[in-house]
């Protein structure tokens, strides 16, 4: 098991490489310069040529991504076009946000989604089935703004019941997650009623009941077990996608994480910040994948046996 | 039934649940605004009430920096007119009164002698001299944005004990509106703040050569360590090398910046009672009208979607004001083999645009129509000379194009360049249909803001929207105009055919320097004349901004550039 934990970690090194590469050779085809944004309107050519020369902007595409991926390594993430600030201090002050809004609206949709996935496969037909289907299908098509948009006017302006904007309290996490995570408990219920309907219709469920287990073991003990496996997949997928794609979320309710960060870079030129914020998100992502993973391991015995091979 | 009363249990507990969660709820917003933890505002019929002394306003972005010399951007601007202050103060009206210093104009208009008042301090205590004014005029001159504004300098120096003089090339009668913008820092603490322990001499430097075999001379290595012209703490930290109304306490940039006012300020006797204010920063325009209505902030600039609505609350004041930022349509002239070469297709194009409608559907009604780039409600310089010229005439629009040769309209080869902001998009599209009328046909490009503004110099486009923010002065529209800075233009007018782009230069040249101002005035009307003429920059609306605030807070709204809070009150 640690040789496997290993070999992903280092698995990890050629992803990042790939992607600082990819997401490098994008911005490099996008049209306009740090210094055209950052000076603004009404200089010189040569102006901006100079401070473009400065920044090492004008400097050849691979010689700026290996000049970058060394000083990576050293654990420099450089400093921002626009900012001249440290990339890193700007990095650091926003994953635990980020992290905490991704963890809350994930915890959400798993722990709303899922358990509504396996009644709505067990009482299928019923009211049960029909009325929190429809709320998810209702949810699923809904547009995060959208939602977030209304949930504030409804519960913040309206009712008073939080803050428009963030006071410091565990309060004002509420409508964000709500926000973020309604829609995936939707998309994670749907999935996990889909994975029921087909564990429950499997021969050892059916032997299960032959043999006269109660349903609430052949459910809970034989049939959700089973029917885990690729939810914690689309968790894991979830995870990455809400992290690094929070940006809308943050604008709305004023959370100042990782993507906001990005778009925010994007729309500077800011190279180091874009390019740092894109090494972060494919860590997570790639960690969090390696958890799903490793998960699997302890909830499948046969993935562990190949494992432990 | 036993299915029946299973259903009817749960509604009823739902039901039960709803009503508990309700009674946990805050105040009913419709008839009490909530007070919050911020100091919130107070039902203004409830009397008496503890007039409060903190503000909560919202900048629409953040501020690139607090180095009020570093950055041109609106928010950078506006954050540097509350912790800094100039030799000179203008108001919204255009009235120049003394800030750091009185000063006096010698006859010929080529010398100015500014005078520091008496008790002009720092934030850190210590007194402002002339040596730190000119430091800060010096570091202008070498900022890039700010060259501009010093152009007309030959030569600033410490004349006296408080007496610093400065001496012009030719008169400028935009001197006193430039040097507004030019604020006073104190030397000796952005040195401390960066790190600096000794002044820079020239003698410390020798000439180099860079990575490119460019010489870097010893004079420019001082210059660049002498003025700071690259800080690398200083403006991203909460700092107290500045001079006006208000500190600041602390700098979360892409947050919340909070500022305290100056207990030692030299003019405190004319501010208003705010002592703390907390800027927010929230770039959804949604978000910050939603905090007005839930009380968390104290005044915005309210999204024209939204007008209607909170004007007729009733809860807010209220102000819908004209404002000195202009919607304009830039003309591709100069594309070789493009109809748009021609003056009179570029005229019909002005006469094909009914700007009223445009007003009433794209901007919802927030505009005023515009026939000078430069609103002379506001601008210095500007009239209303071009008043009622090209009122739109479809007419007149066809005849103008079949006089140039397109009696049958035209298909533009490039494209209608439009930054995805505000209105804009909205703006285009009906500007787009506009055209088809009169046989103009041409495809919007939507970019969004950076991109656009980049493309925009290119000449890739053949129609660019974009919105313009002149700000006091008639002279300030020479740094997108005037052939010195051609190469980042978008309208270019130096590339006329025949040289016609001298007369430009001339006039602003001429106008800037007159030293009465009738002459000024007149020669400023012959310029906004021939711009009209030209029709290459093609004015559209003045945006109407429209504010809301909390109604016990007595808040000056008549500047139309930046807000004065530092003379706002609670009542």
């Amino acid at each position: 098991m640690w040789r496997y934990v290993v070999k992903r970690l280092l698995l990890l090194i050629p992803v990042i490489l790939g992607a600082i590469l990819i997401i490098s050779f994008v911005l490099s085809l996008s049209k306009g310069s740090p210094a055209e944004i950052i000076l603004g309107p009404g200089f010189q050519q040569e102006e901006y040529d100079e401070y473009n020369r400065e920044l090492g902007f004008s400097d050849p595409f691979f010689v700026r991504y290996f000049r970058y991926v060394g000083n990576l390594v050293k654990g420099d993430f450089g400093t921002s076009y626009y900012n001249k600030t440290s990339v890193w201090s700007e990095l650091k002050a926003r994953i635990p946000i980020s992290l905490r809004t991704t963890f809350m609206a994930l915890a959400l949709a798993a722990l709303v989604g899922v358990p509504l996935g396996v009644l709505t496969a067990v009482k299928q037909y019923s009211m049960f089935d029909t009325i929190p289907t429809a709320m998810a299908m209702i949810f699923a098509a809904t547009p995060v703004f959208w939602l977030g948009m209304l949930l504030m006017f409804f519960f913040a302006v309206k009712l008073g019941w939080f803050s428009v904007l963030p006071v410091g309290k565990f309060k004002d996490l509420i409508l964000p997650t709500l926000s973020l995570g309604l829609p995936h408990a939707a998309r994670q219920m749907r999935f996990t009623r889909s994975s029921m309907l087909e564990a429950i219709r499997e021969d050892y469920i059916r032997t299960a009941r032959a043999k006269g287990c109660k349903e609430r073991t052949v459910i809970w003990h034989h049939a959700v077990k089973n029917a885990l496996l690729p939810v914690i997949t689309v968790i894991g997928n979830s995870f990455g996608a809400m992290f690094g794609g929070t940006v809308i979320i943050e604008k709305l309710f004023v959370v100042n994480g990782i993507g906001s960060l990005m778009v925010k870079g994007i729309g500077n030129r800011d190279v180091p910040i874009v390019t740092g914020c894109v090494v972060i998100i494919a860590l997570v992502y790639s960690l969090v994948t390696m958890v799903v993973d490793i998960l699997y391991a302890y909830i499948d015995p046969r993935t562990k046996a190949r494992f432990i091979k | 039934m036993k299915n029946v009363k299973r259903v009817l249990a749960l509604v009823l507990a739902l039901v039960l649940c709803f009503g508990l969660l309700a009674g946990c709820g805050g105040d009913n917003k419709e008839t009490t605004p909530a007070a919050t933890q911020q100091g919130g505002n107070t039902d203004p019929t409830q009397a008496p009430h503890e007039v409060r002394s903190d503000l909560n306003i919202a900048l629409t972005d953040a501020p690139v920096t607090n180095d009020p010399h570093g950055n041109s951007k609106d928010m950078t601007q506006q954050l540097s007119h509350w912790i800094n202050d100039g030799l000179i103060l203008v108001e919204g009206d255009g009235t120049i009164k003394p800030g750091v210093a009185n000063y006096k104009m010698s006859d010929d208009g080529l010398t100015y002698t500014f005078t520091i008042r008496d008790g002009v301090k720092f934030h850190n205590g210590d007194p402002v001299t002339p040596e730190d004014v000119v430091w800060s005029i010096e570091r202008c001159t070498d900022m890039a944005y700010y060259k501009n504004y010093t152009a007309s300098f030959t030569d600033v120096k410490k004349t006296g004990d408080k007496e610093v003089t400065i001496t012009l090339k030719s008169p400028d009668n935009a001197l006193l509106y430039n040097l507004y913008r030019i604020k006073i820092l104190s030397q000796k603490r952005v040195y401390e703040i960066e790190g600096i322990t000794a002044v820079p001499k020239i003698e410390d430097f020798a000439d180099k050569t860079d990575s490119e075999g460019k010489t870097i001379t010893a004079k420019d290595q001082w210059k660049e360590a002498y003025y700071v012209k690259k800080p690398k703490t200083f403006g991203n930290v909460a700092e107290d090398a500045g001079c006006g109304p208000f500190v600041i306490k602390s700098y979360d940039k892409d947050r919340l910046i909070e500022l305290e006012k100056f207990a030692d300020y030299y003019d405190i006797a004319n501010t208003g009672n705010i002592k703390t204010v907390k800027i927010n920063i929230i770039t959804e325009n949604s978000t910050r009208y939603n905090a007005l209505l839930n009380g968390q902030l104290d005044l915005v600039q309210v999204p024209s979607a939204n007008w209607e609505e909170i004007v007729n609350n009733g809860k807010f004041n209220t102000l819908a004001q004209e404002s000195a930022t202009i919607c304009t349509m830039i003309v591709n002239h100069y594309r070789e083999g493009s109809p748009l070469g021609n003056k009179l297709v570029r005229q019909a194009i002005r006469y094909a645009l009914n700007r009223e409608a445009i007003i009433k559907s794209a901007a919802k009604g927030m505009g005023v129509v515009a026939y000078t780039l430069y609103n002379p409600k506001y601008i210095i310089g500007s009239s209303n000379v071009n008043e009622g010229t090209y009122e739109f005439n479809q007419q007149k629009a066809k005849e103008l194009l079949a006089q140039a040769g397109y009696p049958d309209g035209f298909t533009l080869e490039q494209k209608f360049l439009v930054p995805k902001t505000g209105d804009s998009v909205a703006v285009a599209q009906v500007i787009q249909q506009m055209l088809k009328a009169v046989g103009i046909i041409v495809e919007i490009d939507q970019k969004d803001s950076s991109t656009a503004s980049t493309e925009s110099k290119n000449g890739t486009q053949d129609l660019y929207l974009t919105n313009s923010n002149y700000v006091f002065h008639m002279s300030d529209g020479s740094r997108a105009m005037h052939s010195r800075t051609i190469k980042t233009q978008v309208a270019k007018y130096a590339w006329l055919p025949n040289n016609e782009g001298a007369k430009l230069d001339e006039l602003y040249d001429s106008a800037q320097a007159a030293t009465t101002d009738a002459e000024r005035d007149r020669l400023y009307a012959e310029l906004n004349e021939w711009l009209n003429d030209q029709s290459i920059n093609i004015p559209i609306y003045y945006h109407v901004k429209g504010f809301a605030w909390d109604k016990n807070l007595d808040a000056d709204l008549t500047n139309p550039y930046y807000l004065y809070i530092q003379y706002w009150n609670w009542k």
